[in-house]
C-alpha cells in the first residue's frame, strides 16, 4: 500500500514537470538559448546564429553552426541549432535528419537537451 | 541541394560583374558622356592634303590613379604618392586624393584656364572632370614637346600635365597655312568643266568616293557596334575561384607548428623578423605573429588583422588580436584551381585604383610614352619603329599604341596583315572615341598576357603578381613591378623563371626608364638593380590546382549551376579541401610507392604503381582531401573517383554488420573456418581459401575479421543468405547494383575509392548516412552568398549496431592484419583488402576526425607482390602521423562482457576474454563463471587438441 502510494506521488510529481505538448508553453525563444557548449568559439558562432535567425536568414545561420559543427562535431545542441535552423527555413525534411542526429549524442542524462528535441520533434 | 542565400535577389544564376564591372563602367560612361556633350569639339576639316585635325577629346576621369611620363596622377583612394616623370628631369610629386575624380596639373601655366585650376575630391564632377581632360592633354603636350616643366602641387593631389591648349594651337595654324592656298590650286580644275567626258568621269569618281564613302562609313557602323558591345558588356568570361577550407584557429585546435607554416606560407605569406604587413608573419619560438590578410568570406568580409598565437603540445594555447583574446580567427583560404572556359584564361581583376601607380607609370613609358596624347594610333611612335626596323633589317620596334595591344588582344587574331592592321586602327580611334583613357588603361591591365601556367593562362597584372611572386599588386617591390612590365614584351621570352637572366636584363632596362623619367629616383634605381630575380614557385601550393578534388566539385557544383556560368561569372566556390591532409597524402603516397618499386620488379613510367585516395571528416561527410592518381597535378584519369577495382576483405565488415544485426551473433562466437564449397546454379563450384592457405579450425568471429578469415566469413556469409549482405551494402551508402554472387561476400565486387569512402564513412560516423560533399558555399564575386551547403544525412543505423561494428574494426588494427598502426595513438578503427592474385591493396580506416580510403595498384590490373596491410596500409599511416591522429572515443552504446570458449555469456567478473557488447546483452542469460578445475581440464585438453 505505502509502495502504491509513493508510485502514485511520483507518477503525479513527473507529471508536474512534464508539458503538454502542443501547449503554448512549449515554445523556446530559440533567440535566448545560448548554453550548449563552453567552448568559446562555439559560443562566438552561436551568438552569431542567432543575431541571423533573428535578422531572417536562416541559411546564413546554417553556415555559422556548421563552422560550430565542425569544431565541436559531437555537440547535441549544435545540431539541434541546426535542425531548428533547417525547421525555420521550412526544411522540416532536413530538420529530422538533424534531430535524429542529435538524439545519437544526446545523454540521456541531459535533461534540456532531451527536452529541447521533444520540443523541436513536436512542432515539426 | 543547398542552402539557398537568405537575400531575395541570390539565383544560382550568379549576376556577377567583372571588377572594373557595370557601376564604374556606368559612372565613366556617365563622365563621359557629359563630357563630350560639353567639351568635345568636332574635327576641324582641313582641305587639300592637310591633316584631319580635331581638338583635344574630354574624357571623363575614372577613379583610378596612373602616372604617365612626364604628366598626370589621377586620383585614388590611396593614399600613395608617386613621382611622375618629365622630360627635364625635375619631378612632379603625385599624390592621391581621396575622392576626388579629378586630377590637378603640374607645369607651366597653359593657355587652358582649367589646367591652371587645382581640382580637388570635392569639386562638382563635371567641372573637376573638364579640368582634368584640359590638364592632362597639358601635360601631354608638355612631354611630347619635350618643353621645360615647372610644378605645380595641388592641395590633395599634383600631376605633370601638359597644356593642350598650345599643342591645339600650333596645329591649327599648321593646319591653316595650307588651308588658305586652297582657292588657288582649285582653279585648274575648273577649267576642265564643260567637256562631257571629263564630266562623267567626274561623275563616275563622285559616285565611286561615294560608294566607297557608304561601304568605309557600313563598315565603321559595324566595327564600332563591335567596340561597344565588348566593352559596355562584361569584357571577359571569368572562371570561379576555387578556394579550399579557410583554416579556422581557436584555443584547444589540434595543430602542429609546420601545419601551420605550410599553411601560411600556401596561402603566400612571407616569414618575416618583424611582421608588420599583411601576408607576413614572424616565429619566435612557440609564438607567432600572423598579419592576416583581409579576405572576402561567403559570410561576410573580414579585414586585415594581427593575430598572436601560442602553441602549446601541438595544440593552440591561446589566440588574440590587438584587442585581446579571441575565441575565433580564420585565415585566408588557399587558391586551388579554376573553372576555366574552353580558352583557359585565367585573370585577377583590378581596378585603376589598385594599382600602384609606380607600376602604371613604367607601364606608359615602356609601352607608349604618349598614351595620354593620342587618340589610339601614334604616328609617331609608328615612324620611330619604322625607321628602327629598316636600319634592323627586321622587325625589332612595335609602333602599336596601348590601345592598339589593347584591340588586337581584346578583339583579333595574331595575324599579321594589312587588313587586320587596318582594323585595329580603327577600331583603336573607335575605342578612344567612345571611352576613356582610364578605362582603356585598366582594361589593358587585366587583359595583357603575362604568362603560363601549365592549361591556365596567366592574364593581367593582378593575377601575375600572385602567380610570379606570390602576393597582391599593392605589395610589390619596385623591382618586382619592373619584372612585370618586362613581361609584356614577351611573357614567354622574358619569363623570370625560365629564363632569368634575359628577364633580369630586361627589368634593369626598365628600371633604367623608370628612373629617367623620375617616376623613381637613381637611389631607388641602383637598389632595385641589386634586387635578385626572385619569384615564388610555380608549383607551390599557392598555384598548383588540385585536378581530382576540383573534378569533384565541379561534377557537384554541376548539380546546381550552370557549366558556363561557373566558367564565365567569376564566381567563388569555398570548398571543404584540407590542405594540409592533402599534401600528407600526397607525400604519403609518393613515399611509399617509390619504396615499394625500389624493392619490387622495375617499372616504367608508364606502367608504374598507381594510387588513389579518399580522406573525409567522419563527423560531416565533407571530402578533406583526394588523389586520383600518383601525379597529384595531373589533370587525366582520376582513380578516386573512376577506377572500379575489386575491394577484397573490404566488403567483410558487411557481412559480420548483416550478423550483428541478427541480434544472436556477436564477436566470442565461435565460426567455422574449416574449407568450404559452394555450387552455383549453373553448376559452378567456388571454394575460397585464407591467405595463408591454411584452415583454422573454430574460431572466435572477432578473431576471423581481425585475421580477415575468408573461409569463415564465406560460411558466416552463406548462413545469413546473400540478400542480407547486399541490403548491407546498400544501406551503407552503396547505390549501384550488386549481383548476388558469393564471391561478393569476400569483395569480388568492384567499387571506387570515393563508393569505399561513402561505405565506410557511414560506420566511421555512427550509422549517419551522409552524401559525401566538396562544396561549403558558393558566392558572387562581390562576395554575395549564393548557395551555402551545411551537413545533411539520414541516421540508417541504430548508433548501437555500429559501435559494436567498430569493436571488431578496433580489433583489426589492435591485434589483426591492420596492427602495422600500432605506433599511432589507439584506439584507431580499420580494415585491410587485397583482391585476388594481390591485383588490388586497400586500406579503409578512421580515427576521431577522418576517414581514409587508400587504394594501390596497376592501372592494367596486373598482380603486385603486396598487399592491403603492405601496400595500401603504410600510406593511410603515413598521412595520419603526418596530420595529426586523434584517437576514438569510447561509444557509451557499449559495454563490455566476458565469453567463455565456447562463445558463451558469462556472468560479470567472471575471468575470460571480455568482448564489446550493445548494452541491451547485459540482460540476456548468462552462464556462471567456471570453476578452476573445469578451465584446467579444457586447457589439458586443448593441449592435447594441438599435440595431436
Amino acid at each position: 500500500m505505502v509502495r502504491l502510494a509513493v508510485l502514485i506521488l511520483s507518477m503525479a510529481g513527473l507529471a508536474g514537470c512534464a508539458t503538454a505538448p502542443g501547449s503554448p508553453e512549449v515554445t523556446t525563444n530559440y533567440g535566448e538559448y545560448r548554453d550548449g557548449s563552453e567552448h568559446p568559439a562555439v559560443l562566438m558562432l552561436f551568438q552569431q546564429a542567432d543575431e541571423a535567425m533573428q535578422a531572417g536568414k536562416p541559411a546564413m545561420a546554417l553556415t555559422y553552426l556548421d563552422q560550430a559543427r565542425r569544431i565541436e562535431p559531437r555537440n547535441p545542441y549544435v545540431l539541434y541549432r541546426q535542425a531548428r535552423a533547417y525547421a525555420v527555413a521550412d526544411d522540416n525534411e532536413k530538420a529530422r535528419q538533424l534531430l535524429e542526429r542529435a538524439r545519437v549524442f544526446a545523454s540521456p542524462d541531459d535533461e534540456m537537451i532531451n527536452y529541447l528535441l521533444y520540443e523541436l520533434e513536436f512542432q515539426l | 541541394m543547398p542552402e539557398k542565400s537568405d537575400k531575395p535577389s541570390s539565383k544560382k544564376r550568379a549576376q556577377s560583374r567583372s571588377a572594373s564591372g557595370t557601376t564604374k563602367r556606368a559612372a565613366n560612361k556617365a563622365g563621359s558622356r557629359t563630357q563630350s556633350a560639353s567639351s568635345r569639339t568636332k574635327p576641324t576639316t582641313v582641305k587639300r592634303g592637310t591633316q584631319v585635325k580635331s581638338q583635344p577629346k574630354a574624357r571623363a576621369s575614372a577613379s583610378g590613379q596612373f602616372t604617365a611620363p612626364g604628366k598626370s596622377v589621377a586620383s585614388g583612394k590611396s593614399a600613395a604618392a608617386a613621382k611622375t616623370p618629365n622630360t627635364k628631369g625635375k619631378t612632379a610629386t603625385a599624390k592621391t586624393s581621396g575622392q576626388a575624380k579629378a586630377s590637378g596639373q603640374a607645369g607651366t601655366a597653359r593657355k587652358s584656364a582649367p589646367s591652371k585650376k587645382t581640382a580637388n575630391g570635392s569639386a562638382a564632377p563635371k567641372k573637376a572632370s573638364a579640368a582634368k581632360q584640359s590638364a592632362k592633354k597639358n601635360a601631354a603636350t608638355q612631354a611630347s614637346s619635350k618643353q621645360t616643366p615647372s610644378k605645380q602641387t595641388s592641395t590633395k593631389q599634383t600631376a605633370a600635365k601638359k597644356a593642350p591648349a598650345k599643342k591645339s594651337s600650333e596645329k591649327k595654324s599648321s593646319a591653316k597655312k595650307p588651308a588658305a592656298k586652297k582657292p588657288a590650286a582649285k582653279k585648274p580644275a575648273t577649267k576642265n568643266t564643260g567637256t562631257g567626258r571629263s564630266g562623267r568621269w567626274l561623275a563616275s569618281l563622285v559616285s565611286l568616293t561615294l560608294v566607297l564613302g557608304i561601304l568605309g562609313g557600313a563598315y565603321l557602323v559595324y566595327l564600332d557596334s563591335q567596340v561597344r558591345a565588348a566593352f559596355d558588356g562584361k569584357k571577359w568570361a571569368l572562371p570561379a575561384k576555387v578556394y579550399a577550407r579557410p583554416l579556422a584557429l581557436y584555443p584547444g585546435l589540434l595543430l602542429s607548428p609546420e601545419q601551420l607554416e605550410s599553411e601560411l606560407v600556401w596561402a603566400d605569406y612571407r616569414k618575416v623578423n618583424q611582421a608588420t604587413r599583411p601576408g607576413t608573419f614572424t616565429r619566435e619560438g612557440d609564438e607567432w605573429i600572423i598579419i592576416r590578410r583581409g579576405f572576402p568570406y561567403w559570410d561576410g568580409a573580414e579585414g586585415v588583422r594581427e593575430i598572436r598565437v601560442r602553441l602549446q603540445h601541438q595544440r593552440i594555447e591561446t589566440l588574440m588580436d590587438d584587442s585581446g583574446q579571441q575565441p575565433l580567427i580564420r585565415l585566408e583560404p588557399q587558391y586551388i584551381g579554376g573553372i576555366f572556359p574552353s580558352h583557359n584564361e585565367d585573370r585577377e581583376l583590378v581596378k585603376l585604383d589598385q594599382v600602384p601607380p609606380v607600376l602604371v607609370a613604367a607601364l606608359i613609358v615602356t609601352e607608349d610614352q604618349h598614351f595620354f596624347d593620342h587618340w589610339g594610333l601614334s604616328f609617331q611612335g609608328i615612324a620611330r619603329a619604322l625607321v628602327a626596323n629598316v636600319k634592323a633589317g627586321r622587325t625589332v620596334q612595335g609602333g602599336s599604341t596601348l590601345t592598339q595591344q589593347l584591340v588586337k588582344n581584346f578583339f583579333l587574331s595574331n595575324e599579321r596583315s594589312l587588313t587586320r592592321k587596318a582594323q585595329e586602327a580603327l577600331m583603336s580611334l573607335l575605342l578612344e572615341l567612345h571611352y576613356d583613357k582610364e578605362e582603356i588603361l585598366e582594361t589593358y591591365i587585366n587583359e595583357v598576357y603575362l604568362g603560363q601556367s601549365g592549361r591556365r593562362g596567366i592574364h593581367g597584372f593582378g593575377l601575375a603578381a600572385r602567380f610570379y611572386f606570390g602576393k597582391p599588386l599593392a605589395e610589390l617591390k619596385t623591382s618586382e613591378i619592373a619584372t612585370l612590365v618586362g613581361l609584356v614584351k614577351g611573357a614567354s621570352f622574358y619569363n623570370p623563371r625560365r629564363q632569368p637572366e634575359r628577364a633580369k636584363e630586361r627589368r634593369d632596362l626598365i628600371l633604367g626608364l623608370m628612373a629617367k623619367h623620375n617616376i623613381i629616383s637613381d637611389a631607388e634605381r641602383l637598389r632595385a638593380v641589386s634586387d635578385a630575380l626572385i619569384t615564388a614557385s610555380p608549383r607551390r601550393a599557392g598555384q598548383r590546382e588540385f585536378p581530382a578534388f576540383l573534378e569533384r566539385a565541379k561534377a557537384e557544383l554541376q548539380q546546381d549551376y550552370r557549366l558556363q556560368d561557373l566558367q564565365t561569372e567569376g564566381l567563388r566556390v569555398f570548398t571543404t579541401l584540407d590542405p594540409w591532409l592533402q599534401s600528407s597524402v600526397e607525400r604519403a603516397a609518393e613515399g611509399h610507392l617509390s619504396r615499394l618499386e625500389r624493392g619490387g620488379p622495375s617499372s616504367d613510367s608508364n606502367n608504374s604503381l598507381e594510387v588513389a585516395a579518399v580522406l573525409t571528416s567522419v563527423d560531416g561527410g565533407e571530402i578533406r582531401a583526394l588523389l586520383g592518381g600518383r601525379d597529384a597535378t595531373y589533370f587525366g584519369f582520376n582513380r578516386a573517383l573512376n577506377a572500379q577495382r575489386a575491394i577484397g576483405s573490404l566488403a567483410k565488415p558487411a557481412v559480420f554488420l548483416a550478423a550483428l544485426r541478427t541480434d544472436n551473433y556477436h564477436w566470442g562466437m565461435l565460426l567455422d573456418d574449416s574449407p568450404v564449397t559452394v555450387t552455383g546454379q549453373d553448376g559452378s563450384v567456388w571454394m575460397p581459401k585464407n591467405y595463408d592457405g591454411k584452415s583454422h579450425g573454430n574460431v572466435a568471429m572477432a578473431d576471423a575479421l581481425e585475421r580477415s578469415l575468408n573461409q569463415a566469413t564465406a560460411r558466416l556469409g552463406m548462413t545469413l543468405g546473400l540478400e542480407a549482405v547486399i541490403d548491407e551494402f546498400h544501406r551503407l551508402g552503396v547505390e549501384r547494383a550488386i549481383p548476388a554472387y558469393p564471391s561478393l561476400l569476400l569483395g569480388a565486387m568492384s567499387l571506387t575509392p570515393l563508393e569505399v569512402a561513402q561505405l565506410y564513412q557511414t560506420i566511421a560516423s555512427e550509422g549517419f548516412l551522409m552524401p559525401l560533399r566538396t562544396i561549403d558555399a558558393v558566392t558572387t564575386g562581390q562576395g554575395e552568398m549564393l548557395s551555402s551547403y551545411a551537413i545533411r544525412g539520414q541516421q540508417v543505423y541504430d548508433p548501437a549496431l555500429i559501435a559494436w561494428l567498430r569493436a571488431g574494426l578496433e580489433g583489426v588494427v589492435s591485434r589483426g592484419t591492420a596492427k602495422g598502426l600500432a605506433s599511432l595513438p589507439l584506439p584507431l578503427a580499420g580494415k585491410t583488402g587485397t583482391s585476388d592474385d594481390q591485383r588490388d591493396a586497400w586500406f579503409a580506416g578512421f580515427d576521431n576526425r577522418h576517414l581514409g580510403v587508400i587504394w594501390v595498384g596497376y592501372d592494367d590490373n596486373r598482380p603486385m607482390n603486396v598487399t592491403g596491410s603492405s601496400g595500401a596500409l603504410p600510406i593511410w599511416r603515413d598521412t595520419f602521423k603526418r596530420s595529426g591522429v586523434e584517437p576514438l572515443t569510447p561509444s557509451r552504446y557499449l559495454t563490455y562482457l566476458p565469453v567463455n570458449d565456447q562463445g558463451e555469456l558469462l556472468e560479470d567478473g567472471c575471468s575470460a576474454t571480455v568482448y564489446a557488447f550493445p548494452s541491451h546483452w547485459q540482460m540476456r542469460e548468462r552462464r556462471a563463471c567456471e570453476r578452476g578445475a573445469d578451465r584446467l581440464r579444457k586447457e589439458i585438453r586443448s593441449w592435447l587438441d594441438w599435440l595431436f
